[in-house]
C-alpha cells in the first residue's frame, strides 16, 4: 500500500498559499476601503486588491470548469 | 429500449441518492453564510441550487468508475449497485435526522463495499484502496482544511484589526457571497458526476448504451436537477449544526472558512488526491473558530461529527449488504428493498417533524448543545 504523502503535502501547500494570499489580499482591500476617506491612496490599494482577488476567483472558476 | 425492473429501480434510486447528497451538502457551502446573515436562508439555498445545477453541466470529466477502484467492478451487477445506493441513502437520512454532516461519497462507498462483499466475497473488496482513498483522506481533510482556515482567519482579523467593525462586516459579507458560490459550484461539478457515472454505467451494463459512452443529456439533466432540488430544499438540520453548533461565526471567519474550503477542494481535485467536501468544509469551520482569538469551539459537537464519520462506511456497508443480497433474489426482493427504503425515508421525515428545523429557525442554537457555550 502506497500512501501518496507527496500528493497530500502538495494539496496542503497549494491550499494554504492560495487561501492566505486570497484572504490576505481581500482583508487588506477591506482595511483600506474602510478608510477610503482618509487618503486617496487607500482607494487605489483597495481597488487593486479587489481586482487581484477577482483574478484569483477567475482562476478558480477556470480550474473548476476546465480541469 | 427495453429496461428491466431492476435497471429502472437503480436509476430512480441513484437519483434519490443524488437528492439526499444535495440535501446533505448544502450546509458545506452555505452554513456559514446563513449563520452570519450574508445571505438569507432561502436565498442561500437558492443560489447553491443554481450553482450545483450549473456545476453538473460544467465539468467535462465524468466519473468513469462507480467505486474508484474500491471494489472489483467486474463483479458488480445492478443488484449490488442498488444495494449500495440504498445503504448510502439510509445512512444519509439517519445522519440528517441527527443533524450531522457526513460524507455522501463515503456512504456510497460503504454501501457498495457491503453489497459487493456479500455477493462476491471479501476478495472483491480492495481493502488497501479503501485505506488509501477513504481512510487517509478522511483523517487528512479536516486537519488540512482546519490548519488552512486557522491561518486565513488569523490573518483576516490581524489585517483588519483597526478597521471600523460595521464596515468590515459589510465587506466580508460581500466576499462571503462569492466564496460560498464557489464552494457550491465546485460541489456540483464533483458530486453530480458521481450519480451520472452510476446511471451511465448501469445503462452500459444493461446494454442500453454502448461501452464507454458518455452520459446522455437526459442523465446529466436528471442528475443535476436531483442534486439541485435536494440542495434547494435545504438540509436545515445540518446547516444549523455547522453554522451555529461548532462555533459562533462572524463574517471574517465565514469568509476565511469558505475561501479555505474552496482552495483545499480545488487543490485536491487538481493534484488528484480526492478529499471529501464535507470533511473539508467542517474542518475549515472549526479552523475559523480556532483562528479567532477568544472564540470558543464546541469540541463536543466536533467529536459527535467525527464519530459519525467513523461509522459512515461500516454502517452503510451493513445496510448495503442486506439490501444487495435481498435485491439479488429477483424482482420480489427488489420490490421488498425498495419498499423498505421508502419506509425508512417516510419514518425519517415523520421523526424530523417532532423537532422541525426550517429556514425560519435555522439560526437558533441547537438544543443539543449547552446554552452556556454561547455566553
Amino acid at each position: 500500500m502506497a500512501i501518496n504523502w507527496g500528493g497530500l503535502g502538495t494539496v496542503f501547500l497549494v491550499a494554504i498559499v492560495a487561501s492566505v494570499l486570497f484572504v490576505g489580499l481581500f482583508s487588506v482591500g477591506i482595511n483600506s476601503w474602510t478608510r477610503r476617506g482618509e487618503a486617496a491612496l487607500n482607494n487605489v490599494v483597495a481597488i487593486g486588491c479587489f481586482v487581484l482577488c477577482a483574478g484569483i476567483v477567475g482562476y478558480g472558476l477556470y480550474a473548476i470548469a476546465f480541469k | 429500449m427495453d429496461l428491466s425492473l431492476l435497471v429502472v429501480v437503480v436509476i430512480v434510486t441513484a437519483l434519490a441518492f443524488d437528492f439526499t447528497n444535495g440535501f446533505h451538502d448544502t450546509a458545506n457551502a452555505m452554513a456559514t453564510s446563513i449563520a452570519t446573515g450574508a445571505l438569507s436562508p432561502r436565498m442561500a439555498v437558492g443560489v447553491s441550487a443554481v450553482f450545483n445545477l450549473v456545476g453538473a453541466f460544467l465539468s467535462v470529466q465524468v466519473a468513469k468508475t462507480i467505486s474508484s477502484g474500491i471494489v472489483d467492478e467486474t463483479k458488480i451487477n445492478s443488484a449490488i449497485i442498488f444495494g449500495g445506493l440504498v445503504g448510502a441513502i439510509v445512512w444519509n437520512l439517519l445522519t440528517w435526522l441527527l443533524g450531522l454532516p457526513s460524507s455522501s461519497s463515503h456512504a456510497l462507498f460503504g454501501g457498495l463495499i457491503g453489497a459487493t462483499w456479500i455477493a462476491a466475497g471479501s476478495d472483491a473488496v480492495h481493502f488497501t484502496t479503501v485505506i488509501e482513498k477513504v481512510i487517509v483522506p478522511a483523517l487528512a481533510s479536516p486537519i488540512i482544511a482546519g490548519v488552512v482556515a486557522t491561518a486565513a482567519t488569523f490573518l483576516a482579523y490581524k489585517v483588519t484589526a483597526k478597521a471600523d467593525k460595521t464596515e468590515r462586516a459589510k465587506g466580508f459579507k460581500a466576499g462571503q457571497i462569492i466564496s460560498a458560490s464557489l464552494v457550491s459550484l465546485a460541489h456540483g461539478t464533483n458530486d453530480a458526476q458521481k450519480t451520472m457515472g452510476v446511471i451511465t454505467l448501469t445503462l452500459i451494463a444493461a446494454g442500453t448504451l454502448p461501452a464507454g459512452a458518455n452520459p446522455p443529456i437526459l442523465v446529466i439533466l436528471g442528475s443535476g436537477l436531483a442534486i439541485s432540488l435536494g440542495t434547494f430544499l435545504g438540509g436545515w438540520r445540518i446547516i444549523r449544526t455547522l453554522g451555529k453548533g461548532l462555533t459562533e461565526i462572524e463574517t471574517p471567519q465565514g469568509f476565511a472558512a469558505e475561501a479555505s474550503a474552496t482552495a483545499t477542494i480545488l487543490a485536491s481535485s487538481q493534484v488528484g488526491f480526492a478529499l471529501s467536501t464535507t470533511h473539508v468544509a467542517t474542518g475549515a469551520i472549526i479552523g475559523s473558530g480556532v483562528g479567532k482569538r477568544l472564540s470558543e469551539v464546541r469540541w463536543g459537537v466536533a467529536g459527535r461529527m467525527a464519530t459519525a464519520w467513523l461509522f459512515t462506511l461500516p454502517a452503510a456497508a451493513v445496510v448495503g449488504a442486506i439490501a444487495g443480497r435481498t435485491a439479488s433474489l429477483g424482482n420480489v426482493g427488489t420490490v421488498v428493498v425498495a419498499l423498505a427504503a421508502i419506509a425508512v425515508a417516510v419514518a425519517a421525515y415523520l421523526l424530523s417533524r417532532r423537532q422541525p428545523v426550517s429556514a425560519g429557525n435555522v439560526n437558533d442554537l441547537p438544543s443539543a448543545t449547552p446554552a452556556t457555550a454561547s455566553v
